[in-house]
């Protein structure tokens, strides 16, 4: 199975870290998903390899001699927009806010999921290379980031997969998309689905959230659109 | 280093001066007072002034003056008609009164003697015979009177003829020779049993002796005559002697004074002879005096004269004659050698001499003061600047040294007393004034300049006796157990008070009364101070506990224990805060050796994972592999949560977290919590007893950490909780606060204290063996804390509690988003 871009061309990706086991792995992940691996083991590496190859994503570390993943971030930002996912041993917030800020696409912390890797490579690149013809013309449609609501065809899907909800998790996931960074406590959530008063609310609302969640996003700890705000209620990010 | 030496050697040459300066100064001084006890200083004429215009020459005419008119009583004592007359008849009686024997104005005790041809003495009391006549006169004009009354008159007049002729009987007792007492006189009278031996005999008559044994005279008027004889005899010597002296200094031909004395305008006594009048020939000598009691005329050339004149000579004058007119003039070219003469050469001598005192005077006075502001002002300067160099008399104590300058000022004192009772000329004065003034300039430069020293060096009241005796008693008192001291100033205050007390009551004195409210007032002062002061300490004591560890009590205004106590605590106060620095150090340095040896575990962890990923990944046929496979995954999994864990939790205890506090409504936290866990809680088959409040309950709390301590205790009661068995979840809302409890039964016998659960590492079994790190109570504990709640964990047999407490934040409708 080969995974090609919208030409049929394979896609690269450069993967960019000082331990070669966890390359190598990642490159036999990626290539059981059809891409084709280049890898490098310290920045000043990466840089060169960039310039030398039709690069389509960069997976790099952060702490890593001669030139760290921070730099080498900074210096391609110079000059591509390639997306880059940032692989690191860091996992303080303070780290993961750097790394976003600076120009990385995605932040993963060691030691990670392979599997929610490989999801998080597959979604940052058909964001893009979909990007600009993913607008459909149907007003019915809503978008937030790789998540489409069709509301015309009751469909929702995740980075272009289909994922099926039930009826009420569809609901409660149109109320917030359509309310796009507003957060809906429980109670508002439940008046606004059931059309009734919350009369001694109990779990079940949150209990479909967390079902949206496991649904929608790649690692429902770590939820890209459907965010918990602890103490007020649930929201869907604006992207 | 030059100029230093340069200025210690003026520092000696100044104090070399200093001495010189007051040994003149004080020569001067007396130098002053010896030419003004002379009259050559007076204070009219500072300036060269002519002898005549001095004050000694006026001293010297008064004087001459006074002589003169002395002389001339003594010449009509001695003298008849102006010449010396050895035969001449002295009436002891009057002599002995009043000195004189001729009339005077007031005509009392007047015995006139007269001599008649034959050469027979004739004595009378004029004033008595005119007493006589009065009263016969007054006898013939009352004899109309009574019988009786004339009787009366007639028995007086008997008395008073009686008296007079007792008188009589005694004057004519009384008549001697000049020249026979005068030799009496001068070979000495001797006494025999009390009664003098009659060498010579009154004129005319025989000795008294003789008269009292005839029975002539009576015993007491005998003694009367005796007693007028002797005082005669005491005088008349010495007068004789100085009559002759007069003789020679008046009567000279070689004298600069010349004089006349006339009485009712007939001259009586002159050493010139007139051609003119007096008051003319006065002037044209240069220096007089003139005086004429008949026109009340006086005229003098003479400073001061007048007064001295009239408060002297005039009372001497009065006692002579009538009508006195009296010349005195000195020719003031000083022909002749005399006193007048002997007293211009001291003059023209001693005069300059005026001038240079004066001058000495003032310049040493200002070079004294120059030289004692130098020496102030140089005093202690030693090498190096501002260090003043104490000598070794600067280390006596003070009040020593004060007690030993003044002996020496008494000393001195002393010496210049018992030298100015003894005669000295001015030649031996001035040694004697000149050492002593040098000797106490010493003395005083002594220690004067060790006392500037000493307050230069500050050390003035350290070195005082005072203060070593202060000093010494704090240190005693020091030594002593704070109880016995207390018992001992209460004990001495006690005996003070009431001593004061009894002074003030029995003996009512207002010293020991004022002293009394002084002590009160003082003692008063003494304790509010001390409570001040106590309070002070008891507020920086709270201080610290309140946690301001870097507070510290200052010291300045606290005395005594007081003091001593505020140092006790700002030095727990230090030893704390160095603790809690050092601990706060210990936890950072340890949650950062954590967090690196994690990042070092994370990334072989990493390969682990991904391998044992693709081994599952492969088709494996054999069961037993599978299942190791599966055990690797599992534990790889666990060592991954562990270890970040483990950053955090080390994290959450250094304190070492930024917390995004925001309002939280607590229950729809807890349902949120509820659906995560929904299906972890079922799958063990537990149910959950959910109360909470109808409302809203608010805290402020940073959103994931509160959410993390929840998460926690759910997850502790997913692994830990018995099967099918119930949760209770239950949350209070209180006044101000509100606290939420999970409950459950554990599965396994819980043997440890719950205290210990909040620690690190530990868990309620012991063996180890089921999932978690044994990290999330204590996480939940530490992040409650961090925001402010409080946690606590109750073990009752196999029921685990866990509970959290927080404040309610203030009621707002519009929660944060």
């Amino acid at each position: 199975m080969e995974n090609r871009n919208g030409e049929g061309m394979t896609m690269n990706i450069l993967v960019c870290d000082d331990d070669k086991e966890i390359v190598e792995a990642i490159e036999i992940y990626l290539q059981q998903e059809g891409y084709h691996i280049i890898k490098a083991y310290d920045g000043e590496q990466a840089l060169a390899l960039l310039k030398e190859n039709e690069v389509h994503l960069l997976i790099i570390d952060v702490m890593m001699p001669k030139l760290d993943g921070i730099r080498a971030t900074l210096k391609i930002r110079e000059e591509s927009s390639i997306p880059i996912i940032i692989l690191s041993a860091k996992s303080e917030d303070s780290d993961k806010i750097l790394g976003l800020n600076i120009g990385a696409d995605d932040y993963i912390t060691k030691p990670f999921n392979p599997l929610e890797l490989v999801a998080r490579v597959k979604s940052q690149l058909r964001r893009y290379t979909k990007l600009g013809n993913a607008a459909e013309n149907s007003q019915a449609v809503y978008t937030v980031g790789g998540l489409m609501i069709n509301d015309d065809l009751k469909e929702v899907t995740v980075d272009g997969e289909v994922v099926r909800l039930t009826p009420i998790e569809y609901n409660i996931l149109l109320l917030l998309v359509k309310n796009q960074g507003k957060v809906f406590s429980i109670d508002q959530i439940y008046e606004n689905i059931w059309n009734e008063d919350a009369i001694g609310a109990d779990n079940t609302v949150a209990v479909h959230i967390r079902h949206i969640r496991e649904k929608i996003e790649i690692n429902p700890k770590e939820p890209r659109y459907l965010k918990v705000v602890w103490g007020v209620g649930y929201k869907v990010e604006k992207v | 280093m030059e100029n230093k030496r340069y200025s210690s050697i003026w520092k000696h040459i100044c104090l070399v001066v200093q001495l010189i300066l007051t040994v003149i100064f004080v020569v001067s001084v007396f130098m002053l007072t010896a030419l003004h006890s002379k009259h050559i200083l007076d204070g009219t004429n500072l300036g060269s002034a002519a002898y005549q215009d001095s004050g000694c020459y006026s001293k010297l005419f008064e004087k001459k003056t006074d002589e003169l008119v002395q002389f001339l009583k003594l010449r009509d004592k001695f003298e008849d008609h102006g010449v010396y007359n050895p035969d001449k008849i002295i009436n002891t009686m009057g002599y002995s009164q009043n000195g004189t024997l001729r009339a005077t104005s007031n005509g009392t005790h007047v015995v006139v003697v007269t001599q008649d041809s034959e050469g027979n003495f004739q004595v009378e009391a004029q004033d008595d015979v005119a007493l006589v006549e009065g009263s016969s006169s007054d006898e013939a004009s009352d004899a109309a009177e009574d019988a009786k009354q004339t009787a009366e008159e007639q028995q007086k007049q008997e008395e008073q003829k009686q008296k007079k002729e007792d008188k009589k009987k005694l004057l004519n007792l009384s008549n001697y020779r000049l020249s026979d007492l005068i030799s009496w006189s001068k070979a000495g009278y001797d006494k025999q049993t009390g009664v003098l031996v009659e060498s010579y005999l009154p004129i005319g008559q025989k000795s008294i002796a003789d008269s009292l044994k005839d029975g002539d005279i009576t015993k007491k008027q005998a003694d009367s005559l005796y007693l007028a004889l002797e005082q005669t005899l005491s005088a008349i010597g010495d007068e004789e002697t100085s009559y002759k002296k007069g003789l020679n200094t008046f009567q000279s031909e070689e004298t600069n004074l010349s004089y006349t004395y006339s009485e009712n305008g007939s001259l009586l006594y002159s050493n010139v002879t007139l051609s003119e009048d007096a008051l003319a020939f006065a002037r044209a000598k240069g220096s007089y005096m003139y005086y004429n009691d008949k026109e009340l005329k006086f005229r003098t050339n003479v400073n001061g004269m007048e007064s001295y004149f009239y408060n002297t000579l005039d009372p001497l004058l009065s006692g002579m004659g009538n009508h006195a007119e009296l010349m005195v003039a000195v020719d003031t070219t000083f022909p002749y050698q005399d006193s007048f003469t002997d007293g211009e050469k001291e003059y023209s001598t001693l005069r300059p001499w005026v001038m240079i005192s004066v001058v000495a005077l003032v310049i040493s006075v200002f070079g004294w003061i120059i030289t004692l502001v130098y020496l102030t002002n140089n005093a202690g300067r030693g090498e190096k600047e501002g260090v003043v160099v104490l000598s070794v008399i600067d280390h006596i104590k003070t009040e020593i040294f004060f007690g030993i300058f003044v002996l020496i000022t008494l000393a001195l004192i002393g010496i210049s007393f018992s030298a100015s009772r003894s005669s000295w000329d001015i030649p031996g004065m001035l040694v004697l004034t000149g050492a002593t003034a040098f000797v106490y300039d010493l003395a005083f430069l002594g220690f004067y300049l060790s006392m500037v020293r000493r307050v230069k060096a500050g050390v003035l009241w350290e070195y005082s006796l005072l203060n070593w005796i202060i000093k010494s008693t704090k240190r005693v008192l020091h030594t002593w157990k704070s109880s016995i001291r207390v018992i001992f100033l209460f004990v001495l205050n006690v005996i003070m008070f009431l001593a004061l007390g009894y002074w003030t009551f029995s003996a009512k004195s207002m010293v020991a009364a004022w002293m009394l409210i002084l002590m009160i007032l003082l003692e008063g002062a003494l304790y509010l101070r001390n409570i001040v002061q106590h309070q002070e300490i008891m507020k920086g004591i709270e201080k610290i506990t309140d946690g301001n560890l870097s507070y510290k009590l200052p010291l300045e205004n606290l005395h005594g224990d007081n003091c001593e106590l505020a140092e006790a605590v700002n030095s727990i106060g230090d030893g704390l805060r160095h603790a809690v620095d050092e601990s706060t150090k210990n936890e950072r340095m340890k949650a950062d050796l954590i967090t690196n040896v994690s990042h070092d575990i994370k990334t072989p962890l990493t390969s682990i994972i991904n391998y044992v990923n693709l081994l599952k990944m492969e088709r494996i046929e054999d069961k037993r592999i599978a299942e190791y496979i599966d055990i690797l995954d599992e534990k790889s999994q666990r060592l991954k949560q562990l270890t970040e864990d483990l950053v955090e939790a080390s994290r959450i205890s250094s304190g070492n977290i930024t917390l995004h506090m925001t309002r939280i409504n607590l229950v729809e936290l807890i349902y949120q919590t509820g659906g995560e866990f929904n299906e972890k809680f079922e799958a063990k088959d537990l149910t959950t007893i959910t109360k909470l409040p109808k409302e809203a309950a608010y805290i402020m709390a940073d959103g994931r950490r509160i959410w993390r301590v929840v998460e926690n205790l759910y997850n502790n009661v997913a692994k830990y909780a018995m099967a099918h068995t119930r949760v209770y979840v239950t949350m209070e809302k209180g006044e101000d606060e509100v606290s939420f409890e999970i409950k459950n039964v554990s599965e396994q016998a819980l043997n440890v204290e719950s205290t210990d659960l909040t620690e690190r590492f530990v868990r309620g079994d012991e063996s180890r063996t089921t999932e978690g790190s044994g990290l999330g109570l204590s996480i939940a504990r530490n992040l409650t804390n961090l925001m402010g709640g409080t946690f606590r964990i109750d073990l009752d047999g196999d029921v685990f509690t866990a509970r959290f407490t927080f404040p309610l934040a203030e009621q707002e409708e519009t929660p944060a988003s």
